[in-house]
Formats: C-alpha cells, structure tokens, sequence
C-alpha cells in the first residue's frame, strides 16, 4: 500500500493504480507482453521492472516450441527475480539458454519443469541444475537426457527437492538413488554438525512422478525408491510404466505417509493371492490415501481392490476404470467407507448398475466428477443424480445404452443440476439424439463443454 | 449475518464532494469496506462517509452493486473457479459487464481506484480485465496512445531496449 503514491507523471494512469492491481492485470498478459510494455515510456520500464511478482513465473505454454533466443531473452530478462521456469516444450532449447540460467547471480529458484527436452545436452542440464538446486522444491524433466549419473548429481544437489517428475525417460535404474549421503538428520546425530553435509543428503522427496518409463521399468528403482524415501514419499504416480508386483506393493507398505497411488495402465504380475494380501496390508499401513488410480490396471480383481480400500476413510478421488470385475455389491461396500468421495471414474464397469451406483450417491453426498461410461445404468440413476448430488460439475456417460432420451428431457426439468454442470460427455449415447443434446446444451452454463456425437 | 433482517433499509453515503447517496443496505453491502463500517456503525447515526470516491464514480459503482445486489458473492469467475481449468489469461468478459465498464479511460481508472478502494473484488476484476484487454497484442505506440502516455524515451534509447528485447518479439 506504501507504493500507492509513487512519483510517476500524473497523466500516466495505469502506473498510479496500487502494485497489487497492477499485478491483477498484467497477470492476463503473456511474459511477452509484459516485456513489451516496458517499451511504452522509462517510467513503465523502472516501475514494471521492480514489480517482482511479474518476472517470477516464466511459463511457455504454447501450442509451439519457443524459440531458443527467446527462452534465453526472457531468462536475461527476469535474471534473479526468476522463481520457476515451465515449458511444455522445450524442443529448441539448448546449452546456451541453460549457460544463462546459470550465469543468474544468487539464484532462487522453486520449480523448474522441461518437457521434451532431449535435445539438450545432460552435462549443461545438470550444471544448470548444479548451480541451482539449493532452493528448488519441484522438478520436472520430460523426455530428457537423464541417466543414473544425472538423477544422482541432481538428488544430491537440489536437498529441498519435495517433486520429481522423471517421466517419459529411458534409461533409467535403480543406480539412480544410490550413492546419495544418509539423511542429515541421521548425519547430525552421528557426527553432530561438523561438516554441515546438507547438500549430499537425500532430499525430502515426497512426489515421485514415474509415467511412462516402460523402457527402463525395473522393481529396482520402485523399491529402492520405498526404502530410501518411506519416511516423505506422499505420491507415487507409476503410470503406464510396465509391471507391479507383489513384492513392490509389499515395500510400498513402507511409505505409511502415501497418499496418493496411481497404478494406471500398469499390469498386476504374479502370485494374485500374494498381491492380494499386499493389497490389505497397503490398506492398513497407508491410512492416509486419498487419490486411488487403478485405471486399465491389468488383472486387478474385486478382492484386491477392496483389500486396498478396506480401511482408508480419506480417500476422494478412485479411478476403476475398466476394472471389470468391479460388480454392484462391492460398490455398496465401497460406499459407506468414502464418504469423502469427490471424484470416481466407473467407465468400463460393465457390471455396475443403478442399484450400486445409487448407493454410492447416497453415502457421498460430496461427489463432484462421475464417470459412467460403458456401465448398465439407465435413466434411473439420472433421476438419483439429480435428488442426491449437489456439486456434481462432471458426468461422463459415454456408450451408455441405457441412457434415452426421455432420462435426458427429465433433466430438463433440473436447470439447477444442469446448471452446475461444467462437462456432461454423452458420445455414442445410441438413444439420446441431436435435438435433444441441443435442448440439454441450452441448460448448461456457457463455459460448460458438452461431447455429444454418434458413431452410427 | 443477523444484519440481514435489516435488508430493506438504507444507508447514506456521503463521497468527498459532499454527494450524498441513498442506497438499500444490500447494495451497499456488496462493499467489504462499507459493509464493515455498516457494522462499526450504529444505525442511524448518519451518513457514511467515503472520502476517496467522488460522486460521479460513486454513482456508476452504485450501478453495478445495484445490477449485482440480488446475486450472490460471486465466484469470481475464471480466476478462482478451477473447475473450469480454464488459464487466468483468457479475459472474459459477460455481456452487462462489457457495456457498463464500456467507458472513458478516466473513468475506467477511477473506477479500479474505487473498487479497490471499497474492496468490491468483482468490479475490480472487471477494471482489471478492462485493462489488460487494452494492453493485450498492442504495439508500445499504440498503449501510449489508448492511455495517453508521453513517449519520453530517446530514439537511441528505444532503439537500445528494442533491441534488447526482440526475443519477445519472434516467435
């Protein structure tokens, strides 16, 4: 509020609004804005400038790579006051923009994130991050030139590192954890603080994000993974990334913090009643679970599902996708141990009809994302959507040939269901037709998105 | 709010230039800043006094609270609304809203100083948006030209930071 008056010339409005509603406003700006109003007079070059909030956030977000002179011009340009860097693409970056980054004096920087970055050379990755690390909390390196060496110098040299996302990458192993001092606080116990080793201990990961790294999958880095970071581990996001099996799941048990698990488009490998059993013991060790994925999970059975969820009470969001062996009865055993429940993805279910599904309305009153796709529903549990949620802001409801017309038109009576809703999905609904697809879209909030054709 | 009982009544407001404004409570409410005083305030004890506004400010601010008095506390939409996964870049704009911030540029700032200054965050927003859509895609010439801001750079030194900044401007 002191800066409310600053000496700027009086015909100049925008420099005479507070730096916080200068702030709401640039916000809507492209960095590459933001820098070109610097060119609109010295005063809007020293005052912008020295707001820092408007350099703290680089993010390249668009639809095309940037341009490696602009990544570094615009790296030159926030210099220290950079916090994060994101780009979704970072194709045509190389070593010089990474040499700049490191030439930054007194870096501070939190979160750094390069997706397709495999261009770039690894040594100059590294000593980017080398130079960088002590105060970077989230990393995320997409198809990168990582190797077990480079994940080491990078764990070793990031100690407040609480995000890893490795993604995406091939070679890969458990070499990659190893190598790395004990933790500190074991150090200071055993040496006091002599040498202050902080910077070659673990860092407190507690996000591990591991999605389709199908080419270098091994148990080996997932135990390795559980049994040097059991004490912080919250996240382990295995996506896609080839095969889990019951000796994995017996180790996870050790991260008792874990909250959220996804195991999407993983296979489930060897003796089931030994997976089973890990499944349980998962569910009693990991009391904190909130987020369940076991999406398109090969061979998962009912029994392990329901092992899993035996006893956490937290869990809000669950992905069963194409869990075919989900039935109703376990959804109304499900039901009463979520009340939680705000996201759960039922697509593929085929088993599952109004009746389990209606209890799982009942008991979650606080649901918000539902996805029926390719279930036995029928307009009835329309009827209980209506009576039982009050924040559903998504239905998916794809090859529901249950669903008709007439369950559609009885919505129309609901404008305040209709009306929450932000994506309602209705492809390949065989008895729902055009018109009354458009007489729904009417109801719906403008921003809200619609998916509504046929494959006939 | 046991406050709200009293909904039907009103309150005078009193701006800088001594103009005063007769308004029902729930328009006035829909400042934070007045709806605190509202409660310091007994009732009764005479107009509120709103230093930093003068009239005809107050008066297109009275228009807005008053198109808004029956919504409630908007969710401020596209902003803090994640639902919609929808990035804070896109400036989106309802059609009311369009036609009452479609005014003057002196206005417009006026405004953003009062609704910050009365804490009204919809209209703030609104300004906001207002004005990064004006400074969106625009050429430095043509910002100065919109806010009517003296290009008091030299031309060397416009050159220099052009210069400096072309990266920004190739894509």
């Amino acid at each position: 509020m002191s800066l409310n008056h600053r000496c700027s010339s009086p015909s100049d409005p925008v420099l005479t609004l507070p730096v916080d509603v200068l702030v709401s406003i640039f916000k809507y700006l492209k960095f590459r804005e933001v820098v070109r109003c610097l060119r609109v007079s010295k005063a809007w070059h020293t005052q912008l400038s020295l707001v820092p909030t408007l350099w703290e956030h680089l993010e390249f977000i668009g639809s095309s790579a940037p341009r490696n002179s602009c990544v570094s011009g615009a790296l030159r340009r926030a210099g220290p006051l950079l916090r994060s860097l994101s780009l979704l693409d970072a194709h045509y970056l190389n070593g010089g923009s990474l040499a700049i980054l490191c030439r930054i004096p007194r870096p501070h920087w939190t979160s750094l994130s390069l997706v397709t970055c495999r261009q770039l050379g690894v040594d100059s990755l590294v000593r980017a991050i080398q130079s960088h690390g002590h105060a970077l909390t989230r990393l995320q390196l997409n198809d990168a030139p990582l190797d077990d060496d480079s994940v080491r110098a990078i764990l070793s040299a990031c100690p407040r590192l609480t995000y890893l996302d490795i993604s995406d990458n091939t070679g890969l192993s458990r070499y990659m954890f190893q190598g790395i001092q004990p933790t500190p606080t074991v150090v200071k116990k055993q040496k006091s603080s002599v040498n202050a080793p902080t910077r070659s201990s673990y860092p407190p990961l507690e996000h591990f994000i591991f999605r389709s790294n199908q080419e270098c999958a091994s148990s080996g880095i997932w135990i390795a993974l559980c049994n040097q970071y059991s004490a912080t581990l919250r996240e382990l996001n295995w996506s896609g990334t080839g095969t889990v099996t019951g000796m994995m799941l017996h180790h996870l048990t050790l991260c008792e913090n874990l909250q959220s698990l996804n195991l999407n488009w993983c296979t489930l490998s060897g003796d089931e009643a030994d997976i089973t059993h890990a499944f349980v013991l998962l569910g009693e060790r990991c009391r904190q679970l909130e987020k369940v994925s076991l999406g398109n999970l090969t061979n998962i059975t009912e029994m392990q599902i329901s092992g899993l969820l035996s006893t956490t009470t937290e869990l809000s969001y669950l992905d069963l996708t194409n869990a075919h062996e989900v039935t109703d009865r376990f959804l109304r055993t499900l039901s009463v141990r979520v009340p939680l429940l705000t996201h759960l993805q039922l697509g593929g279910c085929f088993q599952c009809t109004d009746v389990g599904v209606s209890h799982i309305l009942k008991r979650c009153p606080g649901l918000r994302s539902l996805s029926l796709s390719k279930t036995a529903v029928t307009d009835i549990v329309l009827l209980r959507l209506v009576r039982y949620t009050k924040q559903l802001h998504t239905l998916v409801l794809d090859c529901c040939s249950g669903i008709t017309n007439a369950g559609i038109s009885s919505l129309v009576a609901h404008p305040e269901f209709v009306g929450r809703l932000r994506t309602l999905s209705m492809m390949n609904c065989i008895k729902i037709d055009y018109d009354m697809a458009s007489r729904i879209k009417e109801l719906l909030h403008p921003k809200a998105e619609l998916l509504y054709y046929f494959n006939g | 709010m046991d406050s709200t009982k009293n909904d039907t009544d009103t309150v005078v407001l009193r701006c800088y230039d001594n103009k005063e404004f007769v308004v029902p409570r729930k328009v006035a409410r829909k400042s934070v800043l007045i709806s605190n005083m509202m409660e310091d305030i007994p009732d009764g004890s005479g107009a509120i006094p709103i230093h930093n506004v003068r009239g005809l400010v107050m008066e297109k601010v009275l228009e807005y609270c008053t198109h808004y008095a029956d919504t409630e506390v908007q969710e401020d939409e596209g902003d803090s609304d994640e639902e919609f996964d929808v990035p804070a870049r896109t400036i989106d704009i309802k059609p009311w809203d369009a036609k009452f911030i479609d005014v003057d540029v002196e206005m417009l700032f006026e405004l953003l100083q009062a609704a910050n200054f009365l804490e009204i965050k919809p209209l703030l927003n609104l300004g906001c948006k207002t004005v990064a859509s004006m400074l969106k895609g625009r050429t430095p010439e043509e910002i100065r030209k919109q806010f009517n801001i003296p290009n008091d750079f030299t031309e060397e030194e416009e050159e220099q930071i052009r210069k400096e900044n072309q990266w920004a401007e190739d894509r």
